[in-house]
């Protein structure tokens, strides 16, 4: 039987790392050419494991974990959701430009509009000095100033209305800290008490304060001063 | 002009513990993860890249990656593939962009110095020729290739990690030898030879 009709097979073979069996192993048996010829590919299917061995079971590098474990252990704010908080402003952001653009469309130029486009003009100075206040500085502002802001802002505040927690009005990118700060005042009661009740100082039978003791001066008038000094002169 | 929102904070406050202590669990399963699949990260890398800085870069972007989208991950079994897949797609990448920069970069360099007499005897021409042979295969051979040479993984395991039929993962794994064979057969024949 010609060697060619085998040549192929004795390669899948030696390429499947299998043993053969039945005809071939019957013309390996016979055939000393073809013998030689799959140890080679038997050879070099072994080198090529060997070799791909070696490329891929490289030493790991010590630092990798404790480096994944220092980015894990930082703030959450820098991993955590960066890419839904982006999406989620994106997406505020242009439904808020939308919204701009849409509003003539929808409501001819009349002082109602102005008004919405204007808030700030049209306020009264009462109503002014909360939103000026809280522009001004980053604290929160009480709700009860802010109550006549709301009609002003037209998503949401019907839903704030309909519940009775207490609201607070804070520039917007200080929303998330506060509420991480209300959620560890939570956690610490100690902490909220003490904000909530301050120390009072109309209290003052339990402290017992010692009084300063003050050794024998000799007091003298100025004159009496003067005259030593002259006499210790001459 | 600054601008202000209405918020109520014992509502916000109590979502945001929520999500905290969700976080801390997240965090907690991956961690447990970590140690087991860091190593798996970085072999990928490596078993794409050749080079230990950048395969370390590569699977730490990879762990990164999956732990930020760890919480979307439904089947949390599935991990090691996912994993896999990501840092071998991160690896690709960083290859093809390296490719480019060299590319551009020659076209600039100075004539490269003659190696020395002992990078000569420390390279390999086999592991050379190897592993960009390695480089042209098809990119699912590649993977099957690499998995079920590292860290002595059995085929049924490449094929769980994959996803993938154990036909379909024998079938790659059996092309994939075959064409590297097909790079070289000379090398084997001359070391015989000699």
């Amino acid at each position: 039987m010609p060697c060619d009709q085998f040549q192929e097979a004795l390669s899948d073979l030696a390429c499947a790392a299998a043993e053969p069996r039945g005809d071939l192993r019957a013309h390996l048996d016979a055939c000393a050419p073809c013998r030689i010829a799959f140890e080679r590919e038997r050879l070099l299917f072994a080198s090529i494991d060997s070799g791909v061995r070696q490329l891929t079971n490289a030493d790991v590098p010590a630092s990798l974990l404790p480096a994944i474990r220092a980015h894990l252990a930082k703030p959450s704010q820098t991993r955590h959701g960066s890419g839904t908080a982006s999406w989620i402003y994106a997406a505020a952001a242009a439904a808020a430009a939308l919204f701009l653009l849409a509003l003539p469309f929808f409501h001819p130029r009349t002082p109602a509009v102005e008004t919405a486009a204007q808030p700030e003009i049209r306020q009264s100075p009462e109503q002014k000095i909360p939103a000026l206040q809280a522009a001004a500085t980053p604290s929160i502002v009480a709700s009860r100033s802010a109550e006549p802001k709301r009609k002003l802002h037209s998503g949401g505040s019907s839903q704030f209305a309909q519940n009775h927690e207490p609201e607070v009005l804070v520039p917007a990118e200080e929303r998330e800290a506060l509420a991480k700060f209300v959620s560890a005042v939570v956690e610490r009661q100690n902490l909220a008490a003490a904000l909530i009740h301050p120390a009072s100082s109309a209290n003052p039978e339990g402290l017992a304060i010692d009084p300063l003791n003050i050794a024998q001066l000799e007091v003298k008038s100025l004159e009496e001063k003067a005259l030593d000094g002259s006499a210790r002169r001459d | 002009m600054e601008e202000l929102v209405l918020t109520q904070p014992s509502r916000a406050a109590e979502s945001e513990w929520a999500r905290e202590t969700e976080r801390a669990a997240v965090r907690r399963e991956f961690e447990e993860r970590l140690a087991e699949c860091g190593t798996l990260a970085y072999r990928v890398a490596y078993g794409v890249l050749r080079n230990s800085a950048d395969a370390e870069d590569v699977a730490q972007e990879a762990l990164l990656r999956a732990f930020r989208r760890f919480d979307r991950l439904r089947d949390r079994n599935r991990f090691r593939g996912w994993l896999v897949r990501i840092s071998f797609r991160l690896a690709l990448d960083r290859g093809r962009s390296a490719k480019r920069r060299e590319q551009r970069e020659t076209s600039w360099a100075q004539p490269v110095p003659a190696p020395t007499t002992e990078e000569l005897a420390a390279s390999s021409e086999f592991q050379t020729r190897l592993a960009s042979a390695v480089d042209a295969l098809p990119e699912k051979m590649r993977l099957v290739l690499l998995l079920s040479a590292m860290e002595g993984h059995t085929l049924e395991e490449v094929a769980v990690i994959l996803g993938v039929p154990l036909g379909t993962a024998k079938s790659r794994l059996f092309f994939a030898r075959k064409q590297l064979a097909e790079k070289l057969p000379c090398h084997v024949t001359s070391s015989k030879k000699l």
